[in-house]
């Protein structure tokens, strides 16, 4: 009893976040679809690092071997100059879904960031930045590749990850900006301005973390999102030079109509590799949302 | 309200004018040189004197600002200019536009009805049949890439079934128009409405699970309101106020997408033309292009902010 | 209430979004035709694609037969006289006859009496010479004209007859004059070189052929109906349609195509596995080769591929015979001509990777700078040679970096960012590959500095008219070029004509470069 009574609060406040946490684990566990989401994620991710590492030969054209299907020492097959398809779908993996993560993370923090200012601040600043939101959010994507493009010379991947995060910040924007629009007229906020706590403080300390649900879900999401629109700019002739294998230019082999009738190997392996990716992370991303999301505990 | 509507109208304006300078510059940053896609090299290399004088009369000496103002003019008077290939530009817009319109407004029509309703029945019905299985079909289309999944359906559909045409918007041997018209645009609008009912009947799911925990909707339900009642009257309202704004948000995630389905579709629209005169160059059309997707996107943003002030008067007030 | 009506607000958006493109703005222009018969199988009319994916295209409009021909345009528009398949031999068309005299230097053309254009107006000499003249102020069209034309020093009609002078021979003129279509001057002549092949004329051009433009459907296709004032045998087939396609392979699985042709890789398999195509090789000079960027007509220098001890070395690590492999019909080749003609001198640029190291160490060549490769054909194939054709530079050691150019003829020849640049030539014949070398040449001058070396056995070769003097120029012109080494061949492809089933080709059609225009008898064509 007297044991129990000399717990002193922060411990009490340590063992009931953590029976939170082992609470939210066991309800995450619950969701079938977030747990696979979750293996096929870190699966895939183990996959294409451990290969990278290992240094497996993407790059070699064997035209003595071309669009050979899978099996004879080639897991997945060869592509239309004899590399090995397994190699590149698994290096691909590791640029496509390097620009997925790296993209919205740092488009999450940003558009969090600005967010939480135009939010807490308003007026002036709220204004302005909502105009700049809205000015990126009309400006269609394919024409900053264009001018990137042809400004810079190359078809690099900086370009894309600048315009990926260029035009990627709005939504998460919107999102913290509404929150704390709402936020910032509760009690507990104008208890700690009353405290005289600093504004950055009060911003990301006291009040983000209350909307961190949302931005990690979306955060989680948009990885998919950019695999995607890599893939799709790459198609159109706007990605990524050819020499680097991302899942998109491998997938670009698809272009080809003779390819999607004869060679199926070449385009299924790398269109199954974005799928299952982007599934997975959608179902972890609605996951995460159940069991963080405290509107449905 | 009509004031408030005014004002936002009014706010359209200047937007529209930062991004044709943003456009116009940036454009002009990339170093492209009209004289190069008009005139040969070997006009060039024999008479440099005349790419002189047409370089004059065409006003590419000037400041560059002196040329912006210039450009806007002539788009106040609707005079759009010429591309690089020599087509009047406004020529080009009056044909491909309503093309797109056409494709993107029945995608938006198709997907929205599908993805609310699978939403919402997924919602009330959670984790049962139709949830699960409507919920992997939404994202499986959601995650294979959209020009993968069109080239797919020319496959199957065009090719081996020869059901559908794989390309164009009007068959010269079509006999009733809108037979051609539901030929050509069954696949363009299958393959995009795929893509767009997952975010829709995900973002419809979500917000009526919101709705259906929220209190109002608890109490309803003990006052012994039947569950029809509950859903239609309190549930389905107030969970469509988000959806519609996200549907609206959608539209310029359509257009998007319209450009690469067009390509895979070889379908004559405004999509079309965005990719060829990007890839050639094509700086004079591109920059009306992006003109047009601005304000589309623009008065969908200003509908959103109608429909949310009409939603909720305190949007209105606190402007 | 206000909810009521926001969603009924956001209902009629939705709505209107898809009603205002329901009815997208009728764009046709001229009489429409009969329209009949099913999708699927085309009926009566004979199907033609025009692909809008290779950038000599748009979608809006005739192209102009002054760049490229295509079958649409070889029914519309005549020549002076009409070539054989081997593009060499030649008989009249809209000219009685065209006589050159003993010494080369003067042409008598005669025309036919009583020729008209599709509106009526009649077909004359002044058509003929406007034409001429017109085609060297236009800003679009292909360099056989300007090389040919360049020549004439005088031109002068009397009656029907036109006769002109050359300021020195020039022996394919006659070949040329066979290529070279004549529009009508009455609709053209206001328009000036740049808008001579964009302006309204050409969605419902006046033509000289077995048809005119009967619908244009801006974005999708046209279709030709007969026309009315062709003199001629009237052809059997009495509708045409021409769509406007991406992708020819996808026409023709879809089955919506009667006549195609192409040399891609992608193209040829995929036809190959349809049963209802009848696959035609045609002779064709299509060049792939290397170019090298050594200095500009300013003289601005590209130092790195200066010494000829380089350029050797990067040969000889390049692997023709192998890239080969990647293309459904291409011969290796070690210059201009092909190895199998009789002019050939024997050389041959070998493969051993061992020996480029060991060259490419002692010319001197800097190993770490970045050797940059410049290509413009984003088909697959040229991508897959590339990225090939990099993975044998950099086992000689270099590093190599290559860039797909949007606009390849700005890339290659004014802003010259490269060191080796990938090009595809479909020559009308050998004397468009030396022509490259000219120092007046409005391209290559850019990158070759205007070198004047090959000047001489140019002129000797455009003059020769024997077959002995032209395999004498042709053997002088290939030393020159082996051990120049500005151009690097690889290898020529083969093109095919594709014809549906249901065509039926009379006896003996013989199809040429599917880019230029031949007899192929279309009158007797019919379709099953």
């Amino acid at each position: 009893m007297s044991e129990v009574t000399n717990v002193s609060i922060k411990e009490q406040n340590k063992s009931a976040a953590s029976s939170l946490l082992k609470k939210n684990i066991r309800k995450f566990l619950r969701n079938k679809l977030a747990v696979l989401g979750l293996v096929i994620v870190v699966g895939m991710v183990a996959a294409c690092v451990a290969c990278a590492i290992a240094g497996v030969d993407y790059a070699t054209p064997d035209l003595t071997n071309m669009k050979s299907a899978p099996g004879n020492g080639h897991l997945f097959g060869t592509d239309t100059i004899g590399r090995d398809l397994f190699a590149r779908v698994m290096f691909g993996g590791c640029y496509s879904i390097f620009i997925g993560v790296f993209c919205s993370v740092v488009s999450g923090i940003i558009g969090a960031v600005l967010g939480a200012i135009a939010g807490y601040f308003g007026g002036k600043a709220d204004m302005v930045l909502v105009r700049i939101s809205e000015l990126f959010q009309t400006f269609p994507q394919l024409v900053l590749v264009m001018m990137l493009v042809a400004i810079l010379g190359t078809r690099g991947m900086v370009n894309i990850l600048l315009i990926f995060v260029f035009t990627g910040w709005m939504t998460t924007f919107r999102m913290v900006r509404n929150e704390f629009l709402s936020l910032k007229g509760e009690t507990y906020v104008k208890v700690c301005e009353a405290f005289g706590m600093s504004r950055s403080n009060i911003m990301f300390k006291q009040i983000l973390p209350n909307v961190m649900t949302p931005i990690i879900v979306s955060t989680t999401t948009n990885v998919a999102v950019y695999i995607l629109q890599e893939a799709s700019l790459s198609f159109i002739g706007l990605g990524i030079q050819d020499s680097t294998p991302t899942w998109g230019n491998i997938l670009n082999a698809a272009k080809s109509v003779a390819v999607v009738t004869n060679q199926w190997w070449i385009w299924v392996f790398p269109g199954l590799a974005i799928t299952l990716f982007v599934l997975a992370i959608n179902f972890l991303g609605d996951g995460l949302r159940d069991v963080l999301d405290a509107k449905q505990q | 309200m009509l004031k408030f509507i005014l004002k936002k109208i009014a706010l359209m304006i200047p937007m529209l004018l930062v991004i044709s300078l943003i456009v116009f510059l940036g454009l002009r940053a990339t170093g492209v040189d009209p004289i190069t896609y008009m005139v040969s090299m070997e006009v060039q290399a024999q008479s440099p004197e005349l790419v002189e004088e047409l370089r004059e009369s065409l006003g590419l000496n000037d400041p560059l600002l002196v040329q912006y103002v210039r450009w806007l003019g002539d788009l106040v008077r609707g005079d759009l200019g010429y591309s690089f290939e020599g087509q009047k530009i406004a020529d080009i817009i009056a044909v491909r536009l309503p093309y797109t319109l056409e494709l993107s407004g029945y995608a938006l029509l198709f997907s929205s009805i599908i993805g609310i309703a699978i939403g919402i029945v997924s919602a009330i019905r959670q984790n049962g049949v139709v949830d699960y299985i409507g919920r992997v079909f939404a994202v499986l289309g959601q995650a294979v890439p959209q020009f993968l999944v069109g080239i797919l359906l020319i496959q199957l559909f065009s090719i081996k079934l020869g059901w559908f045409p794989a390309a164009n918007r009007v068959d010269p041997n079509a006999t009733n128009a809108f037979v051609d018209a539901f030929l050509h645009l069954f696949l363009p609008v299958a393959t995009l409405t795929i893509g767009m009912v997952a975010v829709l009947m995900r973002y419809a799911r979500n917000t009526m699970l919101d709705v259906l925990n929220s209190d109002y909707i608890k109490t309803a339900r003990s006052k012994g309101i039947p569950e029809w009642k509950v859903y239609l009257k309190h549930g389905f309202r107030n969970a469509m106020k988000p959806v519609l704004i996200i549907l609206m948000f959608r539209i310029p995630g359509l257009i998007g997408g319209s450009v690469v389905i067009e390509t895979v579709f070889s379908y004559p629209g405004i999509g079309l033309t965005m990719t060829n005169s990007i890839v050639s160059n094509d700086y004079p059309t591109v920059m009306v292009i992006t003109l047009i997707i601005a304000a589309v996107m623009l008065i969908c943003s200003f509908m959103v902010d109608v429909l949310n002030a009409l939603l909720d008067p305190r949007v209105r007030l606190g402007e | 209430m206000k909810r009521i009506l926001a969603l009924v607000l956001a209902l009629t958006m939705v709505l209107a979004l898809a009603a205002c493109g329901g009815k997208p703005a009728e764009t046709t222009t001229g009489n429409p035709s009969e329209s009949s018969g099913q999708t699927q199988t085309g009926g009566d009319s004979l199907r033609i694609v025009l692909s809008t994916n290779d950038g000599s295209t748009t979608d809006d409009r005739v192209p102009t037969p002054w760049m490229n021909h295509n079958l649409a345009t070889n029914l519309m528009f005549r020549t002076l006289l009409l070539a054989d398949a081997s593009l060499t031999e030649t008989s009249p068309d809209l000219a009685e006859s065209v006589e050159v005299s003993e010494d080369g230097l003067t042409y008598t053309i005669t025309l036919k009496e009583g020729l008209k254009w599709s509106d009526g107006e009649p077909l004359t000499v002044d058509d003929v010479m406007w034409s001429i003249e017109t085609v060297m102020t236009a800003v679009r069209r292909n360099s056989i004209y300007s090389a040919a034309f360049g020549m004439i020093d005088t031109m002068t009609a009397d009656g029907n007859v036109i006769t002109m002078t050359l300021t020195s021979p020039y022996s394919e003129m006659r070949n040329i004059l066979a290529q070279f279509a004549i529009l009508p001057k009455h609709c053209l002549e206001g328009e000036d070189g740049e808008s001579i092949d964009t302006c309204s004329y050409w969605t419902d051009p006046v033509t000289s052929g077995y048809y005119m433009v009967g619908e244009f459907n801006v974005g999708n296709y046209f279709t030709l109906v007969p026309n009315p004032n062709y003199e001629g045998t009237a052809p059997k087939i009495q509708s045409v349609t021409v769509s406007f396609v991406n992708d020819f392979l996808t026409a023709a699985q879809s089955n919506s195509a009667d006549f195609l042709y192409g040399n891609a890789t992608d193209l040829v398999e995929g036809m190959a596995a349809l049963d209802n195509y009848t696959s035609i090789p045609v002779d064709v000079l299509f060049y792939k080769y290397f170019i090298f960027n050594m200095k500009g007509i300013d003289g601005n220098q590209n130092e790195a591929m200066q010494p000829l001890a380089v350029r050797q070395a990067l040969a000889e690590a390049i692997d023709r015979a192998t890239l080969a492999t990647l293309y459904p019909n291409a011969t290796v080749i070690n210059s201009g001509v092909p190895n199998d003609h009789e002019a050939y001198n024997g050389f041959e640029y070998t493969f051993d990777a061992e020996k480029a190291k060991a060259d490419l160490a002692a010319s001197g060549y800097d190993m770490s700078r970045t050797l940059k490769i410049c290509y413009y054909n984003n088909d697959q194939t040229s991508v897959d040679l590339i990225n090939t054709v990099v993975y044998y530079l950099q086992q000689a050691g270099l590093t190599v970096e290559a860039t797909l150019s949007n606009d390849g003829t700005t890339d290659l020849f004014t802003t010259r960012d490269y060191d080796i640049g990938f090009k595809g030539l479909s020559s009308f014949s050998m004397g468009e590959w030396y022509a490259e070398y000219a120092s007046n040449s409005a391209t290559f001058a850019n990158i070759f500095g205007g070198d004047t070396t090959f000047d001489a056995a140019i002129a000797d070769f455009n003059a020769a008219i024997t077959t002995e003097e032209r395999n004498a120029a042709l053997t002088e012109l290939q030393e020159l070029e082996q051990a120049n080494l500005y151009k690097f061949p690889l290898f020529t492809i083969g093109n095919y004509v594709y014809v549906n089933n249901r065509v039926v080709l009379p006896e003996g059609v013989e199809f040429c470069n599917p880019l230029f225009v031949n007899d192929i008898d279309y009158e007797n064509w019919t379709l099953s």
